[in-house]
This record gives C-alpha cells, sequence and structure tokens, in this order.
C-alpha cells in the first residue's frame, strides 16, 4: 500500500548581501553646474554594513500511496534572519528624501522569523481506458513576525508620495508582522447634530474628536464627513491616532491543478488564490474623491448629498441631514481641507484582497500518429490557452494580486495604479516535420 | 600525460589558495568617487560646493517658492491648482505636497552642505584654503534654517547627519535658537567667503551681508510677545550696517530697467545677490520647472507644458500698482500687453486672452524657438533669492526703525532708487506701509510677500491678522481690465462669488509639521530644547 514514506529533516543557513554597491562607502554623484561639474553625496555610508543570515529548519514527510496515486508532500519550515539587509526608511529632515538627498544608508536592521506549513497533495483520480485525470493541490501558510529591529523608535515608518501628498502606509514593528498598513480608522461618519457630542461613562456630554485644527463648520467638520476613531482618546484627531488597519500578508495560499486527458485530448485547468490578506486600493483615494479634476469612478458620484432639514432655516449644522449618496461615502466639501481630511489614509481604502483566479485553461488535441504517417508529419497537436481566465474576488480595484511596490517588501499589497494581469488567449497549431 | 595533468590542477589550485581570500574577494572601487579619494584637494572643495546651487533646491523652487511667497502672500489667485490654493485659502495640512517637499527640500540643502562642511573640514588643505568653501556651504545652510525658522518655528538643527543617522528621533530647537543658528552660519559665511566670488553666480562675503540684513531686520521683532509694537534697536541697528556695508563695498549694481531682471540672457546680472542656477536643457532637478506652471497657453511655450491658465494675478495685489507702474506689466500680463522676447518669430506676443484676470509674465520667458536654452518644462532663468533692491529696501526699513515716519536722507535715497525704476515719483516721507507696498510690488512672484507679513506679525501680529482678514479672501472678486487706463477695475456686472478659506488666526503664521514627520518622530511636537552652540559668535564683522 506504501509506494513511499519519507521523513526529512533540513537545516541550512543562507547569506544575503543583496545592497546597492558600494553601500559601505561616501559616494558622490555629479551634477550639472553653470560652473562644470558639481558633485553630491549621493548615499549615506555605513561602514559597519554585515551578510544578512538565514537559519532555516524544516521537517518533512513525503508519502506516496495506492501505486503511487497518491503523493502528499508536507513540510514544516522556520526561518529566522538576523542581520535583516534594509535601506532604512529616514524621516526627510536627515535629508533622505526628495531631488538632491542622499540616500538613505543600508542597515543591518533587526532580526525576522518565518514559519510556515507547505502542503502538497498529488492525485491520479481516475485512470481506466484511456481516461486519465490527476490534481494537484498546494497549500502554503506562512506567518512572520519582526523579532527586534534596531532603530530608535523599534519601528519603520514607510511612506509614499503620489500626486502632492506624502502619505505613511506601513509600519513596521517590533512583535508584528512586516509591513502593515497604518492609517486612521473611520468609526463612521456625522449623520445629524447630536454626532458631535457624546455622553462618557459618567453621563457628561463631550465634544467628539475632530481633526486637528478643525471646527464644525461647512469649511471644517460638518454633517457628511468622516468620523474618525480617536485611538489616544486625546479628543483630537492627528497622526498620534494612526493605527494599524490592515495585514497584507495572506493567512493562507493555494493552488488546485486539474489535468484531464483522453485519447489526443488534454484539458489543464489550474487556480490559484489568497486568502485573508488586505490590499489598499490607493487609486480610489483620487478616483472616489469627486473634487479631484482626472477621470473618476462612476462611485465617485456616490457621494453623500446634503440638505436643509428646514428648507426655511439657516445654514447651519443641526439644520442640515444627508438626503442621499452611498451610505459609506463622505461628502463632496468646498474646503480643501475637509476634503483633505475625509481622503486621507484610512481603512476605507483597505479591502479585502482575497481571492480565487483561474488562472489558466489549456485545452489541446493531438492527432492519432497513424493518421500523420499518411501525410509524412511527425506530430500535429491544436491547442488553445487562456491565462488568467477569471478572478472571484471582492476586491474592487482591477487586480487582487498586487505583489510589492518596487519590490519593497514594506510596500507588499499597495494598488498604486497596479497595471492590472491582462488576459492572455493564445490558439496554436503545433507541426513538426 | 596523466601525472602531467595532475600537476597542473595541482598548480592551478596553489595559485588560487596562494591570492588569498581576501585578496582575491575584495574589489577595489576605481570607477566612482567616493569617501576615500575625494576632498584631496581645492579642486574637489570647490566641486562640493558647486553643487549647492541647484538641485538640492529644486523642490523648493519647483512649487513651494511661489505658492508659499506668492499663493499665501495672496499675489497669486490659483482656485484649480492644488499646490497653491491650500496655502491661498489657509487650508494646508501635513499631507499638503509642497509643504512636504519644501520642508525635504530644505533639510536636503541642510544635510548636504553639513556634509560637505564635515568633508573640507576632515579633507586636504590648510585652514584658510579650507575656510571659503565651508563659508559657501553655511551661507547654503543659512538660508535654508532661516526659511525653516520662518515657516516653521521651532525645528530640528542638526549639524552633522551621521549622528541623526543613528537615531532620528531628536528634540527640535525653539524659533529663536534656529534664527540664531542661521545668523551664525550667515556671519561666517560674511567673515569668510572671499570679497569677490570665483564666479559670476557664486555667493561672495557680501551676499552673506544681503543675508544678514535680511536676518537681523527679521529676528529685530521676534520675542515673545507677539504684539509688542516694537523692534529690537540693536538688531535695527545690525541690520542697518550690514546693509550698507553691502551698499557700499560691494560689486553689486543697481540694475537701471526693471524688465531686464527677467531675462535668461541677464542671469547673474551685477542685482544679483543669491540666485538658484538652472541648466539650459538640464536633466530634471536641476531645471526650473517654474514657467511650466506659469505660461498661459501652449502659444508661450511651444509645448504642452504650460499649465497656467488658471494661474492669476490675485485682484487684490493688481490693484495696489500704479498705472504708470513698469513692474505690474513684467510681473503680470494684461491685455494688450507686448512682450518681444515671446514669439520673436512672429514679432513677439500679445496677450489677449481675456480682460478678467492677468497671467504670471515674471519668469515666463518663451519657447525653445525664443532661446535655444528653452526646452520642456526647463526655463532656465535662474530665481532670486535675494537681489540688491531688496538690500536697498531693507536698508530703508531698518532706519525707518520703530519711528512711525521717516524722511531721514538715506531712507528716502534708497528707497526713491527702487520706487522712481518703477516709474514712480520719489516720496519725501517714509512709512512703514509704503515699505509693504514697496516689497509687495518690487519682489512680487519673487516669493517673498509671505515673509514679509510673518516678519510683521512678529511684533504686530494682531495688525497682520486684521490686515489678511480685510484681503477678504473668502471673496472671488469679477474684475475686468481697463487697457485704456491701465487699471483693474472691479466688474459690477457680475456677483462676488463665495470660496472657502481656513480660520485666520494666529495659527496661520506656522505651517504644520510633514505629518510623516510627525509620526515619525513624535518629539517633533514635544516641548523645543535649545540648542547648544559649539563655537564662539564672531563679534568682529563690523569693526574691521
Amino acid at each position: 500500500m506504501i509506494n513511499n514514506l519519507k521523513l526529512r529533516l533540513g537545516w541550512g543557513s543562507v547569506g544575503n548581501q543583496n545592497v546597492t554597491d558600494n553601500a559601505y562607502l561616501a559616494t558622490y554623484s555629479s551634477v550639472a553646474t553653470i560652473w562644470g561639474t558639481g558633485l553630491l553625496a549621493s548615499n549615506t555610508p555605513n561602514p559597519d554594513l554585515k551578510w544578512e543570515t538565514t537559519n532555516s529548519s524544516n521537517i518533512g514527510l513525503d508519502l506516496n500511496l495506492f501505486d503511487n496515486r497518491i503523493e502528499f508532500i508536507a513540510d514544516l519550515y522556520y526561518k529566522k534572519t538576523n542581520n535583516l539587509l534594509l535601506q532604512v526608511p529616514l524621516p526627510a529632515y536627515v535629508g533622505t528624501a526628495g531631488n538632491g538627498a542622499a540616500a538613505s544608508p543600508w542597515k543591518n536592521i533587526g532580526s525576522l522569523e518565518n514559519k510556515g506549513i507547505e502542503l502538497t497533495l498529488n492525485t491520479v483520480n481516475i485512470d481506466t481506458k484511456g481516461f486519465q485525470w490527476r490534481s494537484n493541490l498546494v497549500f502554503s501558510l506562512n506567518r512572520n513576525k519582526v523579532l527586534s529591529l534596531d532603530t530608535e523608535s523599534s519601528v519603520i515608518d514607510k511612506t509614499v508620495t503620489s500626486g502632492s501628498t506624502t502619505t505613511i502606509i506601513t509600519r513596521t514593528a517590533v512583535g508584528e508582522p512586516i509591513g502593515q498598513f497604518y492609517g486612521y480608522k473611520v468609526i463612521g461618519r456625522f449623520e445629524k447634530a447630536t454626532d458631535f457630542y457624546y455622553k462618557d461613562a459618567e453621563g457628561n456630554i463631550k465634544a467628539t474628536a475632530l481633526p486637528e485644527d478643525m471646527e464644525i463648520g461647512k469649511n471644517g467638520v460638518w454633517i457628511g464627513d468622516y468620523m474618525f476613531e480617536d485611538v489616544n482618546n486625546d479628543g483630537v484627531i492627528n497622526e498620534e491616532d494612526r493605527t494599524y488597519i490592515g495585514n497584507p500578508n495572506p493567512d493562507f495560499t493555494f493552488g488546485f491543478g486539474n489535468s484531464f486527458s483522453y485519447k489526443g485530448f488534454d484539458l489543464n485547468i489550474f487556480l490559484s488564490g489568497s486568502y485573508g490578506n488586505e490590499v489598499v486600493n490607493w487609486g480610489r483615494t483620487q478616483l472616489e474623491n469627486p473634487r479631484e479634476n482626472t477621470n473618476l469612478l462612476r462611485s465617485a458620484l456616490d457621494y453623500a448629498k446634503l440638505e436643509l432639514i428646514d428648507p426655511n432655516g439657516g445654514d447651519t449644522y443641526d439644520n442640515v441631514r444627508i438626503s442621499g449618496g452611498d451610505p459609506l461615502m463622505p461628502r463632496m466639501a468646498s474646503s480643501s481641507a475637509s476634503n483633505v481630511s475625509n481622503y486621507r489614509f484610512s481603512d476605507r481604502f483597505v479591502e479585502d484582497g482575497s481571492y480565487l483566479r483561474i488562472q489558466s485553461i489549456s485545452f489541446g488535441y493531438t492527432f492519432p500518429k497513424k493518421w500523420m504517417n499518411k501525410i509524412k508529419l511527425e506530430n500535429l497537436r491544436l491547442y488553445c490557452n487562456m491565462q488568467n481566465v477569471y478572478t472571484f474576488s471582492k476586491y474592487k480595484g482591477y487586480d487582487p494580486e498586487i505583489g510589492s511596490t518596487n519590490q519593497d517588501a514594506l510596500l507588499t499589497g499597495f494598488d498604486n495604479y497596479r497595471y492590472p494581469s491582462p488576459r492572455i488567449y493564445t490558439f496554436g497549431l503545433n507541426v513538426t516535420f | 600525460m596523466k601525472t602531467n595533468k595532475f600537476i597542473c590542477s595541482l598548480l592551478l589550485a596553489a595559485s588560487i589558495g596562494a591570492a588569498g581570500c581576501s585578496d582575491f574577494l575584495d574589489v577595489e572601487n576605481n570607477s566612482t568617487i567616493t569617501g576615500e579619494n575625494f576632498y584631496q584637494s581645492e579642486d574637489d572643495f570647490m566641486a562640493a560646493t558647486t553643487a549647492l546651487y541647484n538641485k538640492v533646491w529644486f523642490d523648493f523652487n519647483d512649487k513651494f517658492y511661489y505658492a508659499l511667497g506668492d499663493g499665501r502672500g495672496f499675489n497669486l489667485y490659483a482656485p484649480y491648482s492644488d499646490y497653491i490654493y491650500p496655502f491661498t485659502d489657509l487650508t494646508e495640512t501635513g499631507l499638503t505636497g509642497p509643504l512636504v517637499s519644501a520642508w525635504q527640500s530644505l533639510y536636503n540643502v541642510v544635510q548636504q552642505s553639513n556634509k560637505v562642511i564635515k568633508g573640507i573640514k576632515g579633507g586636504v588643505g590648510d585652514d584658510d584654503v579650507k575656510q571659503p568653501y565651508i563659508a559657501e556651504a553655511r551661507f547654503m545652510r543659512g538660508v535654508a534654517y532661516y526659511y525653516l525658522a520662518m515657516l516653521w518655528g521651532n525645528v530640528i538643527i542638526n549639524e552633522d547627519s551621521d549622528i541623526l543617522v543613528q537615531n532620528p528621533i531628536v528634540n527640535t530647537s525653539p524659533r529663536s535658537d534656529v534664527f540664531e543658528f542661521a545668523i551664525r552660519d550667515m556671519e561666517y559665511a560674511a567673515k569668510y567667503l572671499p570679497e569677490t566670488a570665483a564666479a559670476a553666480g557664486r555667493v561672495d562675503r557680501y551676499s552673506a551681508f544681503a543675508f544678514l540684513s535680511r536676518f537681523y531686520l527679521t529676528v529685530a521683532g521676534y520675542s515673545d510677545n507677539p504684539n509688542s509694537g516694537v523692534r529690537n534697536e540693536e538688531y535695527l541697528e545690525l541690520a542697518k550696517k550690514a546693509a550698507k556695508k553691502v551698499i557700499d563695498d560691494s560689486d553689486f549694481e543697481f540694475l537701471d530697467n526693471y524688465e531686464d531682471l527677467f531675462k535668461i540672457e541677464n542671469n547673474n546680472n551685477a542685482e544679483t545677490i543669491f540666485a538658484l542656477q538652472w541648466i539650459p536643457n538640464g536633466d530634471y532637478g536641476v531645471t526650473n520647472t517654474m514657467q511650466a506652471y506659469f505660461a498661459c497657453g501652449s502659444e508661450i511655450t511651444n509645448d504642452d507644458a504650460s499649465w497656467g491658465y488658471w494661474t492669476r494675478a490675485q485682484p487684490n495685489v493688481v490693484f495696489e500698482y500704479q498705472p504708470e507702474d513698469v513692474r505690474r506689466k513684467s510681473t503680470w500680463m494684461a491685455y494688450g500687453d507686448h512682450y518681444d522676447e515671446i514669439q520673436k518669430a512672429s514679432g513677439g506676443y500679445t496677450y489677449d486672452k481675456t480682460t478678467d484676470a492677468l497671467n504670471v509674465k515674471k519668469y515666463v520667458c518663451g519657447s525653445t524657438k525664443d532661446n535655444s536654452n528653452i526646452s520642456r518644462m526647463n526655463c532656465p532663468i535662474n530665481t532670486y533669492m535675494m537681489r540688491l533692491a531688496e538690500v536697498y529696501l531693507i536698508y530703508a526699513e531698518a532706519i525707518l526703525g520703530n519711528n512711525e515716519v521717516t524722511s531721514d536722507e538715506e531712507a528716502l535715497k534708497y528707497f526713491n532708487k527702487v520706487h522712481e525704476r518703477a516709474g514712480l515719483e520719489p516720496i519725501t516721507t517714509l512709512n512703514y506701509e509704503q515699505i509693504r507696498l514697496e516689497r509687495r510690488l518690487e519682489l512680487c512672484l519673487e516669493g517673498q510677500y509671505w515673509y514679509d507679513l510673518v516678519r510683521r506679525s512678529f511684533y504686530k501680529q494682531q495688525e497682520v491678522i486684521d490686515y489678511i482678514t480685510n484681503q477678504k479672501r473668502n471673496e472671488i472678486v469679477p474684475v475686468l481690465w481697463n487697457e485704456e487706463e491701465q487699471v483693474l477695475e472691479v466688474d459690477d456686472s457680475k456677483d462676488i462669488t463665495e470660496r472657502s478659506i481656513g480660520a485666520i488666526d494666529a495659527s496661520i503664521f506656522l505651517l504644520p509639521y510633514p505629518e510623516s514627520e510627525a509620526v515619525q518622530n513624535p518629539l517633533l511636537k514635544a516641548e523645543p530644547v535649545s540648542y547648544k552652540f559649539n563655537e564662539e559668535k564672531i563679534t568682529d564683522l563690523f569693526t574691521e
């Protein structure tokens, strides 16, 4: 019954020196000037730079059953990376951002662990009378955690500049997975005048926290604006109220392939998917904002419409209500401050990135050899391939399979107008003479 | 045969082994300039300071220069340009793009200067060779810190980015220390920069004196009490002395013709005290992009980069020009204005877009057909950071000092030089309002007016708040240009429309820190800690 049973134990240590050249030396870049070439420091050297080392250990099991019709491979791994190499994001006052900046130093920033399971199941489901059905199921689960960070604040914040805004997108902190989304939490919308106040535990009436330097008013906070969570309970919404609002790392990913063959026909279907990861749909901060003068998504029309409760009354906040629009969208504000506040980086733009994708379908027919011999051909095969056939996902953007922006692990799952994967159809004829 | 092979491989193995692991793996860097082979001579020092005149200022120049100086100063009306109107409307936040990039740019100036200073100090050469170059870098750092102090008040003072890299979470220093830091940098520059610069456009010690006069005049009004109403006499005296030194001893000369100041061929003219140096046909980063944001139409730039149709004159400033003031035409295009230097091939350009508004002229120079130095998004006219006319006005203002009015001959003489060049009748008595107006019109679109208001707000804050309130930034007044009379008139046939603006109170005189910086360093908003100056103040500048 058992054709193969193997227990594997492995341990290894791998180095990584994937940094820019001369990161340990001060380098200079030339700048054109009217007096000839000038030289500007182009980096911040780190003479103490070392290898990054990853120690990994794994335990695996290979099991083949029933005439090899079932093949099962399981791996459990633990990887610990020490002296993690990273180009440290620093505040701009260190002189590391924008034109003429000296690039941030590469540093051995800390240590990181990855642990997980990988399971593979290959089966031959049916193999009779020339009909064969094979399946391949892959499941993988990975958890990563930052163990230590060698920065003063023990966090690394990653900012993104897009258009006229520079904002923090992710934070990496000790004890947490890397590159988690870090922004504001929308807890609701000011729907009516009483929303501007609430009763605390002792029954005292208190003012709801408003964004810093903003007051109740049409040009400040108004009916239809977002209410943000006052994380530190200081009564104002400012950068101290940012918090973790999403994790780009999936709970698990999987792949499921099936291949069928009968006589000359063959059919392959491959599905892949990811579950439990979050994605920032950054394009929505602009395309869904009715105040932007770019092309907009149709959903931008669903901004909260306001009307006067008493049409003869004044334009005061106790006489305004929301009369239409999407229940989750803010109003269209004429003041840029209100607009910027509503469209700040919040969990409104963090979406469920889980998906199931029909990655590929290929169908082919190989003509029988005996026919071929008659027309003096070795082989003749007709086939069609479809890539990226369909994706089941709640994600509102084009493509939930985002990856990392600029290969930066700290900007994973950040959809900054990423060009979506194309759907590809291929029809082909293979002829061998 | 077999043995031969064996011996050969043995020899090969031995030779590799003999080369040694470390020698074999260590590769010398011979292709780039690195810290190991730089700062070896005076040429290197000069190459290092040379680079401080353009790229590091690029992000500051690109939008913030005018968005803040003239946008917030209410000289510009740009209702659809999100890089200007948040400043005009007083609704900017820590996320507003140009605010963030200006902060970055000013700190790039600081840190690149720091690296130059540190490099030269540790380089090969005698002190008297090194000092002028250190002074040049400190000049740049001083200018950057002046801006940081004017805009954000309490900021981080740093002299060595290598230390900051190790621990970036540090406290700010109080605004007074930041001003003092900028002044000390500039005083060092005034002492050690050469009498005459090595090349036109590089700063000399009188450039430093000119900036000192601005710094002293600014600090003269700064105290704990923003409504003290008086300026410190000692600093006024220093401002006067510094300005006088520039007027008497320097090679700077006042040009006869205002219009000539804003032509590419007059880059680094005798009136220029310090200007950012942009490169014809240079790469992005050493280019002056301003024209692209200002030009009102493609017929001017001859390409698509002319996004300034809706970046216009605020009627509030146009109302202040007298009809005969020649500066108006050099600053703003009004209906019927003719410019020879634009569209040369067809005999010049006549502005006839609209009578409802005035578009930007200053820093707009035409297309590559008019001047081969111009290319798309790069009109390499130098950006004035200061010119002699301002020194004249500072001199007059310092003499006026705490008096309501003055008829001091010197003050009037230099004030009138500026005033008369504009085509106006000389004045016989001088008060602050005249200086305010003269500075606004003379330096309009040169990124100065907001700083003039901030300078005043240090000792007459309420007056400035009232002034800004009276500007009625929330009203868009329809206007019509009267070409015959050369005046802008309110168009009564149309209604005034409303615009949303932020609250006008004392908080408008400080910009918010970029949000990403405040998140990364929570100490930015904590109480400032006074800066420990680690060198003696120069005291003999005016005793020589």
